[in-house]
């Protein structure tokens, strides 16, 4: 016994991950969790009485393609932005030209669209007699897309960070962040359609 | 991390209220905590003289609070609130904030060489966060129908339906409001602990160096940042069969005292489903810290190596995966379906071996070793001691067959107050007595600490073994009073005693506040070192600066249980020493 | 270094007393013997439990007061750091005995009785009752001669029949309603069917070792044979609000044929 444990210093085996990344990938995490839990509420919800479908208004697949559109131009900015490169040396220092301003410029409005459609999704349900405590399925419609909603504002949030601090690794967040909702969304609408 | 910024001298406010500092947010939590304990235990005294004393009257409070106490009674609806603020603060607002935020806080970023968290800004936010959280909850004691009454577990149909108890007014909805807040700023620390553990280490420090503290600390947030979600989805989903007139929760074709209910098709298990899936993982939220607290305290202050290191990683990784898919041993009469239920069952008891082992890897740490038996070390063997009687009290309660007869029994009170009552408060307090000399750079007294220590210890076991048995003599918990029942006659003077060492426990705590206040001005003063301690912490001054360390940087070289193994007049190494600083036996 | 003799005798004289005042708590025992069927086997996992973990208490206590006893007494720790096999080997007690008391016990004992609460028996078999829970509540519905439950409803109920049974549907008309008290025939199969009208309930038969929580929106079958005749307590056990404290019941056990005298009784009434 009473060997040394003495090591010689050594650099901690860096992560290949910046601190955003992590910080992004726990908050994806997250959500993704809370979703999963309303998913299997419905799931849950369903079983039990009082479900009726609720026939969704058409404007979601335009909506859709609105989201993917945004998505589609915020990697367009995210990969021209890579090619600009930092200006400190450190990777997550790195700042953004002015290049990649029009994509975002156009992934906001697409975005805003997309909240503005949801919102017309909603008044047409509305204006159908359809509201919040009608039937479970319509409660799950309002509260999901509702909470996808506000995720989407957070991403904005995030979006016009990056785009007063022109950080590369912001962006880079933001785009994934972006992405990730993207497919929640494909999820919550395939749960209210399909489910 | 490289070059750190110069920390400038800042003004009062920008030092000790609206600081970025990891160690000051780390003290305002355990502050918070402080305050929120005097309101938890204070409803726990006046829980206990009414179930002592059914129908006492307490002519004081009567004079305090007229309404909540007509001719110093209290009437049931307030009992019930009591309980239910008692277990939510407890849980919540002094375990949680107190172990977890506040050592958390404190400890990760100055354990691991970094000289503040990943993201300071986030960290106060986090802090600021649970001001208001605390405030909304306190706040609910003052609203139509008083607090919050349908249990720390707020099971609906109870919790959903405002007339089914006079707290699930507007109380229950200040309660959502709360653990939503709560939840909010338990996942911003979370976030900056996971990215401070991977990613801030000093050089050197890598995983399998990390005190025990750090690995329980990171595992915990891991699980409080998956098993959080849930319960918001559930919050906002009860919000609205309250507010919004859904049916998440109410089934159809109810109706309270004659009254229908507009609700239609709803299933209250799945609250129960939902709330238990936090609610166990939280658990272990709480209850890793305290074992890591403890391990750190019983290596140091017994001399020794801790027992087994990896293999108790590895347990705590296990538990940690284990715990959160068990959630159903909460349910075992709830209607769920038995056979799930013995799936559960099953679950559940695996993970009472990796929790075996880690008891007995403390106790193995203690063997061969030279215990200085000072306050700091008394509580955490008092925590080992719980831990092992608590736990077993798990066995019971896990296996689905016991559990029908001690299911919402005082078995159950007992039980938990054991784990998430005792192995946490007890390693907290052991925590404090190590730790304070480094937060405040003065000492508690010693002799204040040991009675502290005698005071609880006793009046913890009168209370919680006594409970379990009660339970096991049939009587159910939440119960105003027992005089409805004459089988349960006998119970009375198990209640008397419970309650006796529920005062004894008061006063102990109120000796510790003393000491504390005390020793903050006038205790000895401490040294950089004075327990002979490993770790990167005791290497900074006491207290540390903004910054942590005057030096440089520290670099670690060895893992951080370097005691005993070596010859010489000095018996440890601390994690920062190189080869030539620490001369090595064979 | 400095030595606390009167802290170390007494820390071991206190972890020795620890299993000391659970066993005398053990001991003293106020609950009545099960009166049911599943009862005793419910008993004897709990005491099968509590033999195993007490023993593992009074052990790990044991060595706890030794090594506090012993430890506190040297100046310098006699042992280094341990070689990590000899960790994982010892790994394997609490392994082995968690193994057998906590994963042992619930297959042995435990499942058959859990078996025994939830599985019907054949149809016909069993006395089927209707519980219904309400703020603050109990009652009782029996099927009558024809064996069937009529509707319900919240304007049929009365001061008498809380239920509510609509008297012109043809299966409810014989239906038997008692509030409080739960009457049942000794040595049969008993086979409730629980609901709730307003918030979660749970029926306790302490005695009979029964608990089962009865859910609104939800019928919840549970099963037991009580063996013994007599006047017991039913609790309520799952926070339902103000009077939940005083939400008693009174399960009446008689014999097979004292029970048939009395359906027929309260069938003229």
């Amino acid at each position: 016994m009473a060997a040394t444990y003495f090591e010689p210093a050594r650099e901690v085996r860096a992560l290949p991950v910046s601190n955003s990344q992590i910080v992004l990938y726990g908050v994806l995490a997250t959500v993704t969790m809370l979703f999963a839990a309303f998913a299997s509420a419905y799931m849950v919800r369903q079983g039990s009485g009082g479900w009726q479908p609720v026939a969704l208004p058409g404007v979601l697949w335009l909506n859709t393609l609105l989201l993917a559109g945004s998505s589609a131009t915020i990697e367009l900015a995210r990969r021209q932005s890579r090619t600009v490169g930092g200006t400190d040396g450190l990777a997550n220092r790195a700042r953004l030209d002015a290049a990649p301003t029009r994509w975002l410029i156009g992934s906001n409005l697409l975005a805003f669209a997309f909240l503005a459609g949801q919102l017309l999704s909603w008044q047409q349900l509305a204006a159908a007699g359809i509201y919040l405590p009608t039937n479970p399925h319509a409660s799950f419609f309002y509260i999901m897309t509702g909470l996808h909603g506000l995720h989407l504002l957070g991403g904005l949030v995030l979006l016009a960070v990056a785009w007063i601090t022109r950080r590369e690794t912001t962006m880079s967040c933001a785009a994934t962040y972006w992405h990730f909702l993207g497919l929640v969304w494909l999820g919550v609408l395939a749960l209210l359609k399909y489910a | 991390m490289s070059n750190h910024e110069q920390h400038a001298p800042l003004g009062f406010w920008r030092k000790y209220v609206f600081s970025l500092d990891h160690k000051v947010i780390g003290l305002q939590y355990i502050g918070m905590a402080v305050v929120m304990a005097l309101l938890g235990s204070g409803l726990a005294m006046i829980m206990r003289i009414q179930l002592a004393w059914p129908g006492a009257k307490l002519s004081w409070l009567g004079k305090l609070f007229p309404n909540a106490f007509p001719e110093g009674l209290l009437a049931p609806e307030h009992y019930l609130s009591i309980i239910t603020m008692h277990g939510t603060v407890m849980v919540f607002f002094v375990i949680s904030l107190a172990l977890v935020s506040g050592f958390g806080n404190y400890l990760i970023p100055i354990q691991i060489g970094a000289r503040d968290m990943a993201y300071p800004f986030l960290n106060a936010l986090s802090f600021w966060v649970m001001v208001p959280a605390c405030l909304v909850m306190i706040a609910s004691f003052f609203v139509e129908g008083g607090a919050a009454a349908s249990g720390w577990t707020a099971y609906p149909p109870l919790s959903a339906l405002k007339n089914a108890v006079p707290g699930s007014q507007w109380g229950q909805t200040l309660w959502l409001l709360a653990m939503a807040l709560f939840i909010v700023s338990f996942t911003m620390g979370g976030l900056n602990y996971v990215t401070t553990v991977l990613n801030l280490r000093a050089k050197g420090m890598s995983l399998m160096r990390m005190p025990l503290t750090i690995w329980t600390m990171f595992i915990a947030a891991i699980i409080g940042l998956v098993s959080f979600p849930p319960l918001t989805a559930a919050a906002i989903m009860l919000l609205f069969d309250r507010h919004g007139g859904t049916s998440f929760f109410v089934p159809a074709g109810l109706s309270i005292a004659g009254k229908p209910v507009m609700h239609d098709g709803g299933t209250p298990l799945l609250w129960q489903h939902l709330f238990w899936f936090l609610g166990h993982p939280e658990v272990y939220v709480l209850i890793l810290p305290g074992l890591g607290i403890t391990f750190e305290i019983l290596a140091t202050h017994a001399r020794k190596t801790v027992f087994g290191y990896k293999m108790i990683v590895w347990c705590l990784i296990v538990i940690a995966v284990l715990g959160c898919v068990v959630w159903g041993h909460h349910m075992f009469v709830s209607g769920m379906n038995p056979w799930l239920g013995e799936f559960f069952t099953i679950g559940t008891l695996i993970i009472t071996i990796p929790s075996a082992i880690i008891g007995l890897c403390m106790l193995a740490t203690l063997y061969g070793g030279s215990l200085r038996l000072n306050a700091a070390l008394l509580f955490a063997l008092g925590t080992l001691a719980l831990f092992g009687t608590g736990g077993f009290g798990g066995v019971f309660l896990g296996n689905a067959t016991s559990d029908i007869f001690l299911h919402d029994s005082y078995f159950v009170v007992g039980h938990f107050h054991f784990m998430i009552g005792g192995v946490t408060l007890f390693a907290t307090l052991a925590g404090l007595y190590h730790w304070f000399p480094k937060m405040f750079g003065r000492h508690l007294n010693e002799g204040l600490g040991k009675i502290h220590f005698w005071l609880s210890i006793l009046g913890f076991y009168g209370m919680f073994l006594t409970m379990h048995f009660v339970g096991i003599n049939g009587a159910p918990r939440r119960y105003y009073d027992f005089k409805a029942y004459k089988m349960l006659e006998g119970l009375q003077t198990y209640h008397l005693c419970i309650t006796i060492s529920a005062f004894t426990f008061a006063v102990a705590s109120i000796i510790f506040l003393l000491n504390v206040t005390w020793s903050l001005w006038r205790g000895k003063k401490a040294e950089r070192n004075p327990w002979d301690a490993t770790t990167l912490e005791w290497v900074a001054p006491s207290p540390p600066p903004h910054g942590n360390w005057d030096g440089p940087d520290p670099v670690v070289h060895r893992w951080p249980y370097d005691l005993s193994t070596h010859a010489g007049a000095k018996d440890f190494a601390m994690q920062t020493e190189g080869p030539d600083k620490a001369p090595v036996t064979s | 270094m400095k030595r606390s003799p009167i802290t170390a005798l007494l820390l071991t004289v206190f972890s020795l007393l620890v299993p000391v005042y659970g066993y005398f708590l053990w001991s003293k025992k106020i609950l009545p013997a099960p009166a049911s069927l599943h009862g005793t086997g419910i008993d004897a996992m709990i005491k099968y439990s509590m033999v195993c973990t007490g023993l593992m208490l009074l052990a790990g206590h044991v060595v706890l007061a030794v090594f506090i006893w012993k430890y506190s007494r040297q100046d310098r720790a006699t042992i280094g750091r341990v070689a990590g096999k000899t960790e994982w080997r010892w790994a394997l007690l609490p392994l082995i005995l968690m193994t057998v008391v906590a994963e042992g016990g619930v297959l042995v004992i435990g499942l058959p009785v859990w078996k025994q609460l939830h599985v019907t028996g054949k149809p016909g078999e069993a006395v089927v009752i209707e519980v219904v829970a309400q703020q603050f509540q109990w009652s009782f519905r029996y099927p009558g001669p024809d064996g069937k439950f009529g509707e319900t409803g919240l304007k049929y109920a009365t001061d008498y029949d809380l239920i509510g049974v609509n008297r012109k549907d043809p299966a409810g008309k014989d239906d038997l309603v008692q509030t409080a008290v739960l009457t049942v025939p000794a040595g049969k199969l008993i086979h409730l069917k629980m609901k709730s009208k307003d918030v979660i309930h749970s029926l306790f038969l302490p005695v009979q070792r029964v608990k089962q929580d009865v859910v609104p929106g939800m019928v919840i079958s549970t099963m037991f044979t009580p063996t013994k005749t007599g006047k017991y307590d039913i609790l309520c056990t799952e926070l339902c609000g103000l009077g939940h404290y005083k939400m008693r019941g009174v399960l009446n056990v008689l014999e097979p044929a004292a029970y048939e005298e009395w359906l027929k009784e309260e069938a003229e009434e």
